[in-house]
């Protein structure tokens, strides 16, 4: 299994997809502080306090605000391609006749993934708060960054790892059920952008607190899940505490881990050919 | 000892939603024995080659009957025996984007091979000057032989070729029958798979021809080739009533064929030089003379019902109407040469 899982480690960082993206995201990065930068000295009323204007406080809930959804959108897409690629040229059958089984190399696939994209959400959460922090070094001030503000920021940017690595995890797995990467890619930005965060959080937010979005944007950032009460159509509704970041990060396994035994057990006995 | 691969009542039927079910393999039973031995997979396009070693490679469920590769059940146990077989499957499958060797690595890798099995099967298939090349920039021969690098890179008991010779061309087909038999001749055993019943013929020691599914024949070589009818020797000349009465005077019984100067002597081709005295002494000059052996394509066209195999028209020497001396008809054995009485005249079929 070692073996297999190094091999597969090393077959996801042998992709170009595996930095095209993160080094993509990277540049914005980069750019977007320049810009801010510019945009931000010109302007002596603007005296930017990392604390509190970019941290949200030392509890560090809105330092990884910005890249919230990005990351998980990235690791789904380095997921669904890292085994759609290989489901499109036939390299899957070539590897199953070197380990025919199957839930072995699911796993490796999904191990190697998961444990990638984390490290990659994370090194690019981590470039992420130097930038900001040299920003407000440059122009406002970084008094008040404490021990216990920078234990959270380092949560926060393992939870936003831990949550880009389940989803590269859930990539995985829902491309091995669709049996394309294009499909699951289309679906899954379909599927996020517009029926959890729109239709179904308006239309039935009694479902949408269990929802793999959901959960993920409050993993990540470290917020409460919460539910609308009411009809948001005549003002009439309040927003109300559901469940903590900690219940969300479990849902958002739970979602994660059926979806890989189902994947892997449709897989199992699927005939390639 | 088990069977190298034991192919027992094996059925598989794809499902369809909207057609019928399509039946692509029935009641099949073959059996693969001995190691060494080049075990020759034969059928049309569609015939359900690659359905069987998909099952055999346990890729493909089977839906009735058993598949056994060293004695392990394919569907269930094949990971036990999956290191001594090495196999193509149709095309071969490797990424696009590295190159030869990179590609090689990674499965290498996989298995935890020893430091240098790529250089190794890089060196068998002659592509270690060409390695650091991308996969697409290979030729098909060239992908073809990386394929079977992949394929020799466990050092396999067992190699399971499907279709290699597809897309060569006459060069690359020659080279892949010497690969092939120069890896049986290391005493592993080779099972190919092809539509070109011609081309196994020169490579096979034993064979199994399946047909829309079904098996035809199952067996050695010559044995299977011995289906195909005896062997003749095949006159064309321009006289071709008087030549079957003047062979008839010495014993010979000759048929018209469907082209007007060309007839059949139902004599063994060892006796073509007889055939030829006989007719130039009575005076009739033939035009072209070969030998016609019993072929698997011919085994395969008897065996099946289907039609004749269509016969090259033979080439017409510029003179000399003189008695000739039989020469090897295509792909079909050499058949024992008198010393030529006059120019020979070289036909090919």
């Amino acid at each position: 299994m070692t073996s297999l899982l190094l091999a597969e480690t090393k077959r996801l960082w042998s992709r170009r997809i595996t930095y095209f993206f993160p080094a993509l995201l990277a540049l914005l990065f980069v750019a977007g502080i320049v810009i801010a930068y510019f945009v931000i000295e010109g302007d002596e009323s603007n005296n930017v306090d990392f604390v509190t204007d970019i941290a949200g406080g030392v509890d560090a809930r809105e330092i990884l605000g910005p890249v919230a959804s990005l990351l998980p959108v990235m690791a789904f897409v380095i997921g669904a391609s890292y085994i759609g690629a290989d489901l499109k040229s036939g390299m899957v059958e070539q590897i199953l006749t070197w380990e025919p089984r199957r839930l072995r190399f699911v796993a490796a696939r999904i191990v190697a993934g998961l444990v990638s994209a984390a490290v990659i959400a994370m090194v690019l959460a981590a470039l992420l708060v130097l930038l900001l922090y040299i920003l407000a070094a440059l122009v406002g001030t970084v008094e008040g960054t404490t021990g216990e503000l920078w234990g959270n920021v380092a949560a926060a940017i393992g939870r936003t790892g831990l949550a880009a690595g389940l989803f590269c995890a859930f990539g995985i797995a829902v491309t091995l059920l669709l049996d394309s990467s294009v499909a699951s890619i289309t679906g899954f930005v379909i599927y996020w952008f517009i029926v959890e965060s729109f239709l179904l959080s308006t239309f039935l937010p009694k479902v949408a607190v269990w929802l793999p979005v959901t959960n993920a944007s409050s993993f990540g950032s470290g917020d409460d899940v919460e539910r609308i009460e009411g009809s948001v159509f005549n003002d009439s509704f309040e927003v109300v505490r559901h469940h903590g970041y900690l219940v969300a990060g479990l849902v958002l396994v739970a979602w994660v881990v059926v979806s890989v035994v189902l994947s892997g057990a449709v897989f199992d006995r699927r005939d390639i050919a | 000892m088990p069977a190298i691969v034991e192919v027992d009542d094996l059925t598989k039927i794809y499902a369809r939603r909207r057609d019928d079910d399509v039946v692509a393999v029935s009641h099949l039973a073959m059996t693969l024995g001995t190691a060494g031995t080049v075990h020759g997979f034969l059928g049309p396009n569609g015939s359900g080659k690659t359905t069987t070693i998909r099952c055999l490679l346990g890729l493909i469920r089977p839906t009735g009957g058993r598949v056994r590769v060293f004695g392990s059940d394919s569907t269930s146990s094949f990971h036990h025996v999956a290191g001594r077989v090495g196999a193509i499957v149709e095309n071969p499958k490797l990424f696009p984007k590295f190159s030869g060797r990179r590609n090689l690595q990674l499965l290498a890798d996989l298995a935890r091979l020893p430091k240098g099995s790529v250089d190794r099967v890089l060196r068998i298939v002659g592509l270690d000057g060409r390695d650091r090349d991308s996969f697409e920039s290979y030729s098909l021969g060239m992908r073809q032989r990386l394929a079977i690098a992949a394929a020799l890179l466990k050092d396999p008991d067992l190699l399971i070729l499907d279709e290699p010779a597809n897309g060569l061309d006459p060069a690359g087909i020659a080279e892949m029958r010497v690969l092939i038999r120069s890896i049986a001749d290391e005493g592993k055993a080779v099972l190919v798979s092809s539509h070109q019943l011609a081309e196994m013929e020169q490579v096979c020691d034993e064979v199994t021809i399946i047909n829309r599914g079904e098996l035809v024949i199952t067996g050695p070589l010559d044995e299977v080739r011995s289906h195909g009818g005896d062997d003749a020797v095949v006159v064309t000349i321009d006289d071709r009533d008087g030549a079957i009465a003047l062979l008839a005077r010495q014993g010979m019984t000759a048929h018209p064929r469907s082209r007007a100067d060309e007839l059949k002597v139902d004599v063994d081709t060892a006796r073509a030089v007889d055939v030829n005295r006989a007719l130039a002494e009575g005076g009739r000059y033939l035009r072209g003379l070969r030998a016609e052996q019993a072929s698997l394509e011919t085994a395969f066209l008897n065996l099946t019902g289907g039609p004749p195999p269509p016969t090259a028209p033979p080439v017409t020497p510029p003179t000399a109407p003189a008695p000739t001396a039989p020469t090897a008809a295509g792909t079909a054995p050499t058949a024992p040469l008198p010393p030529p009485a006059a120019p020979a005249v070289e036909e090919t079929r």
